[in-house]
């Protein structure tokens, strides 16, 4: 399972899978995927199933910005809510669903854009601190502004409906169908000039401007795309319960967001998958700890790092060389 | 016209004067080596040129624009490409990558289509994929195309970053230090590859060195700086023989 040794043209080596047998994979996964949320699974797994699909696309988000631009943020829950409020504002007032999630994504977008421009000053703990407030402010003023988000008792959630309302099931579908969209569009973007400048930003920004990238641009762009992404998220994710107020948008979950890549794999599109995959999942499955259930995914959480401190993606990497070089 | 224009270019850092009353002409398609001792003001004069310092006085003139004030980005626009003295990669990319990265400025792609990847963007990559292919080539690099940098041997590095500054293909190409802790072997690889590129791609070289063997095979002219101050300026032969350059180098004594 390798790439041709033989690339025949640069463009080759530019294609999406290394082979057929990576994308017979991929397809088969997807198709099984579907299959599952569609006809086999249980209420509850597609909830949990659907979560996922939005938490990798959060937290995709954030592993551009941190993972691969190398800017910090403790704020990214803070664009979840700014994407939830935004759709579902629009969405209550009669916009299409998926003009009202766009909308959210681009809102969050232009709010990521205004935070990312302390980071020209600012970087590491210092940004951290401001990317902080950020979360701090977002979360007080929704609270506050009563007329707009209904305050701490927050708003309630009109059903999804494309023409005809949506089953948790297809909605569930369309949740994946637009994390494979991202999945895919993010990987493009990293493999991409703008990915290598961000990456370029990250690993020496005196060489990165000696290059030519302009950190004022890239900096506020790393910003704003990754959270027009986050924020994309958050306006799919208030269609899981039928309200949202501020208490699900809090500091606890920007942490998780940075827990999920953390633990995946930074500056990997891969890694974010696993990594919101398995915490989500973990969340939901082991309820049976109750009281003790923070306990227990501390616990796992802590194995992890210590064991693959390149997070699951490392793991990962180290399965795929071994059946490459197999039988060896 | 001269390429780059440097008039009484001075800046200071605390109560050391770094440079003092600086002035250069560096004609179009030379090869100029800038020497002196360490703490001349070599490596400040390249901050100052590509704008990483912002000098107290004087003006610098690029390609007939003033670039005094000009962020180091719009520097590299105009066509200055540069190595730095302590080794400046993308340490997590490769060899490829870094060069990748060299060519920025060459290419379009925005956010949005970048995601798309369509025909455009697949095109503009495997030209840039070319010329950087091209300066792996010419540089003896293949090998390292796909090692990440960090755990490349330090003369490679010295090479991947002198590609990285070649794939801007610009006007003026400032080296600082580019044989430093080279063997000898590689110095006179070094020397050729240096003449060579200057000569195939019409680029005009300013560069800093100490190997002052390797100063007179390479350039056409030497200008000397000692404490921030210009003392010589001309032929090798003749600014390595003068008697305030040995002075500055090894002691009064000598």
């Amino acid at each position: 399972m390798r790439r041709p040794d033989l690339v025949r043209d640069y463009a080759e080596d530019l294609s999406l899978f290394e082979d057929r047998r990576w994308m017979a994979l991929a397809a088969f996964g997807l198709v099984g995927l579907v299959v599952f949320v569609a006809a086999l699974a249980p209420d509850y797994a597609v909830y949990v199933t659907t979560r996922v699909a939005l938490y990798v696309i959060a937290a995709i988000g954030l592993n551009l910005l941190m993972g691969y631009a190398g800017q910090i943020s403790l704020g990214h829950a803070a664009f979840l809510a700014i994407g939830a409020y935004t759709h579902t504002i629009l969405y209550t007032k009669g916009a299409p669903l998926l003009v009202g999630v766009l909308v959210g994504a681009i809102v969050a977008g232009a709010f990521g854009f205004l935070v990312g421009i302390p980071s020209l000053r600012l970087e590491g703990p210092y940004l951290a601190i401001s990317t902080l407030g950020f979360q701090v402010a977002v979360d007080q003023l929704l609270g506050r502004w009563e007329a707009l988000t209904g305050g701490r008792m927050g708003l309630p959630v009109p059903a999804p409906e494309i023409f005809v309302e949506l089953s948790p099931r297809v909605y569930a579908l369309l949740c994946i169908a637009i994390a494979a969209l991202v999945i895919v569009a993010t990987y493009n973007l990293t493999r991409s000039r703008i990915g290598r400048a961000f990456v370029a930003i990250r690993d020496n920004e005196t060489a990165a401007e000696a290059m030519g990238v302009d950190l004022v641009i890239y900096k506020t762009m790393a910003f704003a795309i990754s959270a027009a992404i986050t924020g994309l998220a958050g306006a799919l994710l208030v269609h899981l319960s039928d309200s949202i107020n501020p208490s699900n948008f809090t500091l606890l979950d920007s942490i998780e967001l940075l827990v999920m890549i953390m633990v995946g794999g930074l500056a990997s599109i891969l890694g974010s998958v696993l990594g919101a995959t398995l915490l989500v999942t973990l969340n939901h499955t082991l309820t049976a700890f109750r009281d003790y259930q923070a306990v227990a995914i501390g616990t796992i959480l802590i194995l992890v790092i210590l064991f693959e401190p390149m997070g699951l993606r490392g793991r990962w990497l180290r399965i795929k060389t071994y059946f490459k070089a197999w039988p060896f | 016209m001269a390429l780059l224009e440097i008039q009484d270019l001075s800046i200071a850092f605390g109560g050391v004067q770094a440079l003092a009353d600086v002035s250069m002409a560096i004609e179009e398609r030379q090869i100029v080596a800038l020497i002196g001792p360490n703490g001349a003001g070599k490596s400040t004069l390249f901050n100052c040129v590509t704008g990483i310092y912002r000098a107290d006085r004087g003006t610098i003139r690029f390609g007939g624009e003033d670039v005094t004030k000009e962020k180091p980005h719009r520097v590299a626009r105009l066509g200055v490409a540069r190595t730095f003295q302590n080794i400046e990669l993308f340490d997590a990319m490769t060899a490829l990558d870094n060069i990748l990265a060299g060519r920025h400025l060459h290419m379009r792609t925005g956010p949005l289509a970048a995601m798309a990847f369509g025909r455009a963007v697949v095109r503009e990559e495997v030209a840039a994929r070319r010329k950087v292919e091209e300066l792996l080539d010419r540089l003896d690099l293949q090998f390292a195309r796909d090692v990440h940098v960090m755990h490349l041997p330090y003369g490679v590095k010295k090479k991947v970053e002198l590609a990285r500054a070649l794939a801007l293909e610009p006007r003026l190409l400032l080296l600082d230090e580019p044989s430093a802790g080279m063997t000898s072997e590689e110095k006179e690889e070094m020397v050729f590859v240096v003449r060579d590129l200057a000569r195939d791609l019409s680029i005009t070289v300013l560069l800093v060195e100490h190997d002052l063997a390797m100063v007179r095979d390479i350039s056409e002219r030497v200008i000397v700086l000692d404490h921030g101050k210009k003392i010589a300026d001309g032929a090798p032969e003749d600014v390595t023989t003068d008697v305030a350059v040995v002075r500055a180098y090894v002691g009064d004594e000598a």
